[in-house]
């Protein structure tokens, strides 16, 4: 083989091979961030049917994210009305979901649904 | 001695590619389902509120019912004033003990009632129509 091919050859391969490490780097790092399912789904929020009449302030007393990081708010512009006042027409209508909303709804719901099953049993005996 | 050579750069290649795909479209695709699930999640949880209302609803009527109700208080205490007539003071005693529980049960129900109206309305303030 010519030597100025060979040479060509070996440095093609190897910024390749340079290339392809660097990626499987960044994939590597990137999927075991936001690659887990599970541990996705309990650090993301998302937002659910905004109405105009929810306040800002509805989600202040949601309880935190155990796990939760960060932070994707949804914000959805309050409806444009002719009568409105102009100030109302520009607060725009935050409504933000997190998963420990959603979990601490299904604890409670739970925890009610096996309150009335004992006064069930607890009726069953007369 | 160019084949392996030519073939080793083409499977670096597309290793290349497939790891670059991957980095960009798995975590994208699980957020989106994430964000996709967890208003289901959340509004299936408040169709749940209706029917609990209505159970405890019919527990609290049934509890606070008369003497002809079986299982109310009043029918409770009518079961307790019959037993100790009979002189079966250890059946009063197991009576008069629901009956206490029985008592604090309306009172736990109650709140918890007050609780499902208060879930009620902050699951319509996301805009779910229960």
């Amino acid at each position: 083989m010519v030597p100025a091919q060979d040479r060509r050859t070996r440095a093609r391969t190897a910024a390749l091979t340079v290339l392809s490490v660097a990626l499987l780097g960044f994939g590597t790092v990137a999927l075991s961030g936001c690659g887990s399912s599970g541990t996705t789904e309990a650090t993301q929020p998302a937002s659910i049917a905004p109405t105009p009449t929810t306040s800002p302030t509805d989600t202040a007393d949601a309880p935190a994210a155990s796990t939760s990081t960060s932070t994707v708010t949804t914000t959805t512009p309050a409806p444009t009305s002719t009568a409105a006042p102009a100030t109302t027409a520009a607060q725009p209508t935050t409504v933000l979901l997190t998963d420990a909303d959603v979990a601490d709804l299904e604890k409670q719901l739970d925890e009610i649904d096996q309150l009335l099953a004992g006064v069930d049993a607890d009726l069953s005996q007369d | 001695m160019r084949t392996p050579r030519s073939l080793k750069s083409k499977i670096l290649l597309g290793a290349t590619v497939v790891t670059a795909g991957a980095a960009f479209i798995v975590p994208t695709a699980a957020f989106a389902a994430t964000n996709d699930v967890l208003p289901v999640r959340y509004e299936r949880a408040c169709l749940r509120i209706p029917n609990l209302e209505i159970r405890t609803n019919n527990l609290l009527t049934r509890l606070q019912g008369d003497a002809s109700v079986r299982g109310s208080l009043a029918w409770l205490q009518a079961q307790i004033d019959d037993a100790k007539a009979k002189g079966r003071a250890q059946l009063a005693t197991v009576l008069e003990n629901r009956l206490r529980v029985r008592t604090q049960t309306i009172e736990v129900l109650n709140v918890r009632l007050g609780r499902l109206e208060k879930l009620a309305d902050k699951c319509r303030e996301h805009g779910v129509d229960i």
